[in-house]
């Protein structure tokens, strides 16, 4: 394009400035960036029972509130079932506060049957089997607290009355769960005093196109009873239990649209400086027969340019530091395998061009409407 | 008309240094002292004896036609007139100076002819073309094709370099890259500037800063060219080479000039001159180019 050199000679006329631009913008990229991947990381985390035709059979009162174990029967005995396993989660450290994670107690008899994308190998998973107080471990996780198999640990819970011993006796594979523990629902159940109460059902369905009909059936089935359920597919489930921490999406994008407008402010205090700057040159350039489309089309070019090259070193050096840093230990499990998305980084590209556009928008139309008498009159 | 400009086809292969390093001997003249007897008046005193008898209005084409124009700027809520019903004609090949005193409208009136300004009544006519009518999108056009700028201030970019100042008019245009550069080399050589094309206005004199101002203007061999004070910001020295390059511009490649001063000396290089007051013209000067001979 033959007029590329005069747009990047414009766009570092003022190297400071620009430089500064481009920072501020990469660092809002950055954090954007960062708060649509965490999104992304719970989405995919949802989404790690794809294709399981898993449904989750909670209270319909809330997740905190337990169901009776005679649930469960009812639940087998509906046609389309493949099994039904029981889980409650435990919400334990390990040792101090901070050493959080998700760890469940979960009936180890169905387990293999619902939760058959968890592979572990068939000699480990009976060692867990055979002892009550086993557990079977994330990778992730064995890692963290430098845990081999065979070691005894105590569980701090924040929930229970009780801190469960565990042998640990297996680890399994997953490719998204890398950081959770389960141990028997039975050493659990004891220890409760078997009252008879569980935190949920996770239902295994045989057909993919039954799910929403079995779901509906089995919420029909309590909807009268004092345990009345709500039953979800995996993902919803997944987002619900995310939403118990606020509605973190809601959250998440409002700041994220905080940040992009006020990075749209500064942007267009400084688009606005630089056309400032130059209303003299403008008005030569409109003399000597730029027309006023060329000119808007210059400017803007040049203003998305600059956010460009931020939203873009913003997300590039993103996703190099967190390529590097082991986010999962960082964060205590709270994200596993956390990058930055291809998706969210698109979008933060797009919204730096949307950036640009906004910004410069206003000091380019400006700037190319005005006169060119008033433009060489103009004392800058 | 006489163009600095070989067409495309006769433009010689050697004219065009492409960098410092590569200019030639036989590109031109490249410093003062080399440049040629044959090239054309270069010292004031030479661009006195080789200047030609005044055309008259008679022996000449019309080219601007400015008839019964009105100009008044709307300033908050006052109106404050700045032309009142002037007419006047400018020849082909015309050196016309517009003289009067700050306020007269003499700038309004360049700002008219040039096409930048649109007048409140009358009619302004350019090669026949009545441009008061164009649209703004006409006539930005038409000013890159026929107006060539000189201001009092140069109004360089001040982050290109003189080639690529010189270069911007023929952005606009659809010559290839190499013809560009042709053309631009060809304008720095008029002004004399070929040695400085990669030097940026920073790094240049402002008589320098006006010559590269003035291969900007000529540089699309345009129609008209109008200067507004071009020598206003120059000391005495620098403003009598810009005169006379004016002048050599005028004279040797019949460009018509229309040029704002209130110097009366700068006017003496013109062929006529016309003087404005509270926005009436008040004398339509006589040749003045027997003072300038």
């Amino acid at each position: 394009m033959k007029f590329s050199k005069l747009i990047i000679r414009n766009l570092f006329r003022n190297k400071l400035r620009a430089a500064l631009t481009v920072l501020l913008m990469a660092a809002i990229f950055f954090f954007v960036a960062t708060l649509l991947s965490i999104l992304e990381n719970f989405t995919l985390f949802s989404d790690a029972g794809r294709g399981q035709n898993r449904l989750a059979v909670q209270s319909a009162i809330s997740l905190a509130n337990v169901l009776p174990i005679a649930h469960e029967g009812k639940i087998r005995a509906i046609p389309g079932i493949v099994d039904v396993c029981e889980m409650q989660w435990f919400g334990a450290y390990y040792k101090e506060p901070k050493n959080f994670f998700a760890n469940f107690a979960v009936d180890h008899k169905h387990m293999p049957a619902v939760f058959d994308d968890y592979q572990t190998s068939p000699a480990d998973f009976a060692a867990f089997a055979n002892d009550r107080q086993g557990a079977i471990v994330g990778p992730e996780l064995m890692k963290r607290f430098n845990w081999h198999v065979g070691d005894r640990i105590t569980l701090k819970s924040t929930i229970f009355p009780f801190n469960p011993e565990l042998t640990i006796r297996a680890v399994y594979k997953h490719p998204i769960d890398t950081s959770s523990l389960m141990f028997h629902m039975d050493y659990f159940q004891q220890a409760m005093g078997n009252q008879g109460w569980v935190g949920m059902f996770w239902v295994k369905v045989k057909n993919a196109n039954d799910m929403n009909a079995i779901g509906k059936r089995i919420d029909d089935m309590f909807r009268n009873s004092t345990d009345p359920t709500e039953t979800f597919t995996e993902k919803e489930f997944q987002l619900n239990f995310l939403s118990m921490m606020g509605d973190i999406k809601l959250l998440f994008h409002s700041i994220s649209l905080c940040a992009i407008f006020m990075v749209i402010l500064l942007a267009a205090i400084t688009m606005s400086m630089s056309a400032r700057e130059r209303v003299t040159e403008i008005a030569v350039l409109k003399a000597i027969g730029f027309s006023r489309g060329l000119v808007l089309t210059l400017m803007l070019i040049e203003f998305t340019t600059l956010t460009l090259i931020g939203g873009i070193v913003g997300v590039v050096a993103g996703r190099l530091v967190y390529n590097v840093v082991n986010m999962t230990r960082v964060t205590q499990g709270f994200l596993v395998n956390f990058t930055l998305y291809t998706q969210p980084m698109i979008t933060c590209i797009i919204a730096a061009f949307a950036v640009g556009v906004v910004a410069g928008g206003w000091p380019a139309i400006r700037s190319a409407s005005m006169s060119v008498v008033d433009g060489l009159r103009r004392v800058v | 008309m006489e163009s600095w400009f070989a067409s495309e086809n006769e433009w010689p292969a050697e004219a065009g240094p492409h960098t410092e390093n590569e200019w030639p001997a036989e590109a031109g003249p490249h410093t003062e002292n080399e440049w040629p007897a044959e090239a054309g008046p270069h010292t004031e005193n030479e661009c006195r004896g080789r200047l030609q008898p005044a055309r008259t209005e008679n022996d000449m084409e019309t080219l601007v036609q400015i008839d019964n124009v009105r100009k008044i700027y709307k300033r908050d809520e006052f109106e404050v007139p700045v032309l009142n019903g002037i007419s006047v004609e400018v020849a082909r090949g015309d050196f016309l100076a517009l003289m009067g005193p700050s306020g007269s409208g003499k700038t309004t009136l360049l700002n008219l002819i040039a096409g930048i300004d649109r007048p409140t009544s009358g009619r302004i006519l350019v090669d026949g073309k009545e441009i008061s009518r164009f649209s703004e999108t006409a006539l930005a056009s038409w000013r890159a094709r026929h107006v060539g700028f000189i201001f009092q201030l140069y109004n360089l970019i001040p982050v290109l370099n003189a080639f690529e100042n010189v270069e911007l008019p023929l952005l606009l245009t659809k010559l290839s890259k190499k013809q560009r550069r042709e053309h631009v080399i060809a304008a720095l050589n008029v002004v004399s500037l070929g040695d400085r094309m990669f030097h940026y206005p920073r790094q240049l004199s402002g008589g320098q800063e006006q010559r590269v101002a003035i291969a900007r203007a000529i540089v699309t061999d345009p129609t008209l060219l109008v200067a507004d004070e071009p020598t206003g910001d120059l000391d005495a020295r620098n403003a009598e080479e810009i005169l006379n390059l004016l002048a050599r511009l005028n004279d040797e490649f019949e460009k018509t000039i229309v040029m704002v001063t209130h110097d009366p000396k700068a006017a003496q290089h013109a062929a006529r001159t016309v003087h404005l007051e509270k926005g009436l013209l008040v004398e339509m000067g006589g040749e003045t180019v027997a003072a300038r001979a």
